[in-house]
This record gives structure tokens, sequence and C-alpha cells, in this order.
């Protein structure tokens, strides 16, 4: 009997061992985390610890990472420098990096492509567009989207003006309108833009 | 054991506390190997004592489960039914208000006002903007169709007179809602199409 509580002591103390163990494995396990960039580089480091770099990502670079809550910048100014984060939790992990190109960026990106995209839609509506005037316009996210407003010329600058929308994408190094300017550019019709970039072309000022 | 000089109380006592313990052990691993890979999905309902399924079984308001698509549906006798399909990638949290259709639930839904959100029109249940349309003046109507409620989104149809188009679509803008989150019929051409 004697023996046979003994045994269960020890056979409990190494359960206990055991599950210290696995707990405290598990606690500072080391996760495999993939970070990639497909724009500038990156400077990885804890949230709680911005002046401590674990790492720079140029293009794609595996890390392993305890959990917690990291964070990514970048000082390109071709770039959003916005500060990208992410948690690493209890699993495995790949996070990429694809920001869009900075308000200057787009703008310096837009000057040769200009006159390009005026005559595509002046091509696209010759029937109908010497009612209208074609705003300068601007480009989105990596420069691959360009939305503009479409005003109706009116015969006097009392009256209202109604407002047009369009949208181009450029695929292959070719612009295309996606649809015919409308009055809203509605998420489900341009299902392949961001709605962020359809919100900013709607409100975008007119010429 | 008896070489510890326990009398046979402590010896018990001693003996209680290690399974505990190992039991505690054995919860923690199970729990451990239960969340692994799994997201929480929480459901904030409205009444809270409503029903939660998930792919027609009855869950928790939190229910741990492994990333996929999941079919959510919130019931309570009185109110209308909710039914949202979810994918899980990472920790979510979804609500569902259901909106009262007895007297009875109408009832506590008119003394429970303030536990729905603001925006959230609990006498009809509908997305926020049908509880404001129709809205009209003299120059436009922003109306929605009677199938709208079950649409997502849902459509919209404008009339205005010339030269006010953009007025609807301004109108909606500033009762605080997109407009890109909706689906438009226009009684007026489009000099483009």
């Amino acid at each position: 009997m004697k023996v046979s509580k003994l045994k269960i002591l020890i056979y409990i103390l190494i359960l206990v061992g055991f599950g210290y163990w696995f707990s405290s494995y598990e606690k500072g396990l080391l996760r495999t985390v993939t970070l990639e960039t497909k724009g500038p580089s990156y400077k990885i480091y804890l949230s709680t610890n911005k002046n401590t770099v674990i790492s720079t990502v140029t293009n794609k670079v595996t890390l392993k990472l305890h959990d917690g809550y990291y964070c990514g910048s970048t000082s390109d100014s071709n770039y959003d420098t916005a500060t990208i984060c992410f948690m690493v939790y209890k699993k495995d992990l790949t996070v990429v990096f694809n920001p869009n190109y900075s308000t200057k960026h787009l703008a310096d990106l837009l000057v040769p492509e200009q006159d390009i995209i005026m005559n595509i839609i002046k091509t696209k509506y010759s029937n109908i567009l010497s009612g209208f005037t074609v705003c300068n316009g601007e480009l989105y996210a990596t420069g691959d989207i360009y939305g503009t407003a479409v005003v109706q010329k009116t015969a006097s600058p009392r009256d209202n003006a109604t407002i047009y929308r369009v949208v181009l994408e450029k695929t292959n190094n070719t612009w295309t309108v996606i649809k015919n300017p409308e009055l809203v550019l509605d998420a489900t019709t341009y299902s392949g833009i961001p709605v962020d970039v359809l919100k900013s072309i709607d409100i975008q000022p007119t010429c | 054991m008896d070489n510890l000089h326990l009398s046979r109380l402590q010896k018990n006592v001693i003996f209680g506390v290690f399974i505990f313990f190992t039991l505690l052990v054995f919860y923690a691993i199970f729990n451990i190997s239960e969340t692994s890979g799994k997201y929480n999905l929480t459901v904030t309902v409205i009444p809270s004592d409503a029903t939660i399924t998930i792919n027609g079984i009855r869950s928790s308001s939190v229910a741990s489960l492994y990333p996929g698509v999941y079919s959510v549906t919130v019931t309570r006798d009185g109110f209308t039914t909710d039914t949202q399909a979810v994918d899980l990638s990472h920790n979510l949290t979804i609500s569902s208000y259901l909106a009262p259709v007895s007297d009875v639930a109408k009832k506590w839904a008119q003394g429970n006002a303030s536990a729905y959100p603001e925006d959230f029109d609990y006498t009809t249940g509908q997305q926020p903007i049908l509880a404001q349309l129709p809205d009209s003046n003299l120059i436009y109507s922003i109306s929605a169709d009677s199938s709208a409620t079950s649409e997502n989104p849902p459509r919209i149809t404008i009339d205005s007179l010339p030269g006010y188009y953009n007025a609807p679509i301004d109108r909606i803008r500033s009762m605080g809602f997109d407009p890109e989150n909706y689906v438009y019929t226009f009684k007026f051409g489009n000099p483009f199409k």
C-alpha cells in the first residue's frame, strides 16, 4: 500500500512537471513569421520598443518571433508611411506589406499619364463629350487606378452642373475605362476597386 | 509516505491537492490543444437571451472555431430572425440585432430602446438607411423597393429634376451614409450609356 501511494505520488509529480514544462514551452515557443514587402523596405520592431529594430524587410524574410504585437514602418517618401502592425499569437504567420503610393508620388506619376488618359476618355465618349468638361483627376493606390469628375457644361454658371465620376484602371500598361461615368461609384459595380478609393473619387473636387 | 511522519488526514489532504493540480494540468493541456489554430467568434445579440446557432448547432456568444465560412443564425420568439455568413480568418465580433414582431416583443423593445444602437431602427429592423426612406422634396425623391430589405446591399431608387441629379446622392451623404454602399436605379437617363 505504501509503495502504491509513493508510485501515485511520483506519477503525479511527473504529470505536474510535464504540464508545467508544456505550458512554459507553449508560452516561449517561437513562431515562424514570413514578412514580405511589395514596395519599400520595412523596419520591424516590437510595438512597445520602436527603437530596437528586430529586422529590416527589403523583399522577403522569415523570422522566428515570440507571441506579441509587432509593427513595421517605412521611411520611403514615395509610399504611404503609415505604420503597419500585426499580432503573432499561437501560430505561424505571413504578413505582406503592400502600401499605396504617397499623394505626392501619385501626383508626380500622373503628369506623364495625363494626356494618355484624357485621350482615352475623349475618344470613348467623343460623341457627347463636347457638352462636358473632364477634370484632371487623380491617381490612386499604386498608380494603377485613376478617377476623375466629368462635369456637364451649363448655360450659366449659376446653373447646377451634373457631375459624373469615371474610373480607369491600368492593366498590362494600358488604361481602360472600367464602366461608363456614373453619378456615384457603388462598391458592387466597382467590386475590383477598394471602397476607400471609390469614396475619394466620389468626393473629388470638380474643375 | 509513513517515513514523513504525516497523519492520515495530512496525507489525504496532500493527495487531494496533488489530484487537484493534476486535473488542472490536464485541463490546461486540453484547453491549449483545443484552442490551437482556432479563432474566437463573438456574437453580440439583442435581445441578449436570443438563441445563437452556428451551422445549425446551438452556440454560446463566444465560439472557438477553425478558420472557414460559417452561417450564424440568431433567433428569439417574437423577433425577426437574423442570419449572417461569416468568413472567419481571425478573431471576430459580429452584431445581430433582432427587431420585434409580436406585440409582447414590441413592448420589450420600447422598454429597452437604449439597448439597441442609435443607428438601428428597432421598430422595423431595417438597415439604417431604409428606416429613413422614402425621402423626397420638390426636386428629388429617394426610395427603396419593398424587396430592398432582403437585398444586401439594398437597392435605392432615385428620381430627380434635371440639373439636380447629384442632389439625392449628396442627401444620402448628409444623412450620414456612404452612397458607395448601395446599388441604384435612376429614373432618369445617363448620357454616357
